[in-house]
């Protein structure tokens, strides 16, 4: 749980503050000769690609943008998952098989191909990095909150056969207060875990779809659009693909360290085992 | 829609019925009750008697489906519950009618600190801001015999023991001063010593409040100590009802005086202390015809087989055998 915790924080820096480290900015081209896949130096730590740009400083964009987009999906599932859920478990009967059916309905399609569709559509139109952004916001949005609705709604289901929200409900609460203040702060554990190991799935998700020239759109520099762009050099470049791949795997692993490590901790039933 | 002049709380004629895969269950058939403003009133019976499900639909915390009220009325202080709005009701559930529970142990939020619970209970239905109430919280956890309130409060219920976790449960349900009390269990739980100091701390609210007490109980030495009046249960039915002292001196109904006869008595001597009730209960789904009690009653006659006794009265008690006819 630590090296993930460690391995994550150290994403995070490197986000936050990596591109204010360099000089450079992730556009800022170089043609000059001998500029263009310059070797590691002390100007370009880690070398500079086919156009002459710092690798460093796009790779910090690029964690950049695998956790905002990451953070931005998981708000929209953590949103859609807890109303859904909660409705579904709280209420059950015909709201519960309504939302279920409709979580089934998602859970059908293969995940990315659904998020391929989504994010095709959203992005042909748009050359905007804002709009962009949205799209993948969608995309992956509309995929990740079924699980989150289940779960939340399972936990649900169990919550509020507990005494103490039928004696809420003796003492006068009502239905939101009782799935406010009795559901929701019980249910919190388990979703935090949820949320955590999600986030190796969509910054994987992510760097697949701008793989793919659906995601995040040149010159901005996803992992995935790094990788995509180094394919044509491969043979003689190798470096230029294994920098966003070796930070891809590291942000996985750390997610999912992390998620497991908190699992341990926070769930009583998988202490042991 | 209030009557100064009704009584407090009173059941006519209530039947609830559970709708069960395997048919139709009977759980309470035909129950009165009757409890004056003040007053302390024992329903007694064994597990499946009908004792709680009574309980829960006077406050309509039954889950409806499986459970359907068939017929009947509760009024409290004359008001019609059974047909009163949800939004009336949610208003008489800790406002004027609170409940508290057998087991201390989950029925408290966990995750929530116990002041916190308690402030909960008072702004649900007091127009109180959030500190303040909290002060009301930490002065009725302080009442409710909970040393070092103020600090207790900011505590957890896992820090708290059955007893104390108990007197949290109570501060909850008198925090907004209701009338009645229903207290399902509340002592099953606990050792010997800290039942004697939880109805204690009831008998004192009482007493200092003028809060009327449903208490439902299987434990006859409880009710001693405690009611007033007592309605014995079984099989979904009461089967007599008469103040403490009738009830004691004078059991009329044979399953009432099996019960005093099962309750140990340390003067006996040894292996006569007590006599249990031959057979069990019937399960609420297969009640024998006639009187429910027939095939363990030792006075069974014919037509006990066949007729539900009426109930009778003799001498302010009420009783529901054929051994009084009317």
């Amino acid at each position: 749980m630590w090296f993930g915790a460690i391995l994550a924080a150290a994403l995070v820096a490197l986000a936050v503050v990596g591109p204010l480290l360099t000089p450079w900015t992730y556009t800022a081209q170089n043609l000059a000769p001998g500029a263009q896949y310059a070797p590691p130096s002390a100007a370009h730590w880690l070398g500079a690609d086919d156009l002459g740009r710092d690798v460093f400083t796009r790779l910090a964009m690029g964690a950049r943008i695998s956790l905002g987009v990451a953070l931005g999906v998981e708000a929209i599932a953590l949103t859609l998952g807890l109303f859904f859920g909660l409705l579904a478990g709280y209420y059950g009967g015909l709201t519960d098989t309504l939302i279920m059916r409709l979580t089934d309905i998602t859970f059908a399609f293969p995940d990315l191909l659904l998020a391929i569709l989504i994010a095709a559509v959203l992005t042909a139109h748009t050359a905007t990095p804002a709009a962009n952004l949205l799209g993948l916001f969608v995309a992956l949005g509309v995929t990740s909150w079924p699980g989150m609705a289940r779960l939340v709604r399972g936990q649900a289901m169990l919550i509020k056969r507990q005494e103490f929200v039928d004696a809420a409900r003796a003492l006068g609460a009502g239905d939101l207060h009782i799935m406010g203040r009795h559901l929701l702060p019980n249910l919190i554990g388990p979703v935090v875990i949820a949320l955590v190991t999600d986030m190796a799935g969509v910054i994987l998700a992510e760097a697949t779809l701008s793989f793919l020239g659906i995601g995040m759109q040149p010159p901005f520099p996803s992992w995935g659009t790094m990788i995509a762009s180094a394919r044509s050099g491969l043979r003689s470049h190798p470096e230029q693909a294994l920098y966003p791949a070796v930070a891809l795997a590291c942000a996985v692993l750390a997610f999912n360290f992390l998620g497991d490590g908190l699992r341990d901790r926070l769930d009583p039933r998988m202490r042991g085992a | 829609m209030s009557d100064p002049e009704a009584p407090l709380l009173s059941i006519e004629d209530l039947s609830v019925r559970f709708h069960t895969p395997a048919g139709d269950v009977t759980a309470v058939d035909g129950v009165n009750l009757t409890l004056q403003g003040g007053g302390a009133h024992g329903l007694v019976g064994e597990s499946g008697s009908g004792k709680s499900v009574t309980a829960l639909a006077t406050l309509r915390l039954l889950p409806t489906p499986p459970a359907e009220i068939a017929s009947g009325t509760i009024r409290l202080s004359g008001e019609a519950l059974l047909s009163a709005s949800e939004a009336r009701i949610r208003q008489v559930r800790g406002g004027e009618i609170a409940m508290i529970f057998q087991d201390p142990m989950t029925s408290l939020n966990p995750v929530m600190r116990v002041g916190d619970q308690v402030a909960e209970a008072v702004r649900l239905h007091r127009n109180a801001g959030r500190r303040e109430a909290w002060r009301i919280a930490v002065d009725s956890l302080a009442e409710m015999g909970i040393g070092d309130a103020a600090a207790r409060a900011r505590q957890y219920p896992h820090q708290f023991s059955g007893g104390m976790r108990q007197r949290v449960m109570i501060a909850m349900a008198v925090a907004c001063e209701p009338r009645l009390l229903i207290a399902d269990e509340p002592t099953t739980a606990l050792d010997v010593t800290v039942q004697a100091e939880i109805l204690a701390l009831l008998r004192r609210l009482r007493q200092e409040r003028g809060m009327a007490v449903l208490l439902i109980t299987h434990d006859l030495g409880v009710v001693a100590e405690f009611c007033d009046d007592v309605a014995v249960m079984y099989a979904g039915r009461i089967v007599e009802r008469a103040s403490v002292e009738a009830l004691f001196s004078t059991p009329l109904h044979p399953y009432t005086q099996g019960l005093l006869a099962s309750t140990p008595d340390p003067e006996a001597p040894p292996g006569e202390s007590f006599r249990p009730i031959p057979g069990s209960p019937p399960r609420p789904d297969e009640r024998p015809a006639g009187c429910p009690f027939h095939p363990r009653c030792p006075h069974a006659m014919p037509v006990c087989l066949e007729v539900m006794p009426p109930t009778t009265r003799v001498e302010g008690t009420e009783v529901r055998c054929h051994l009084y006819p009317p």
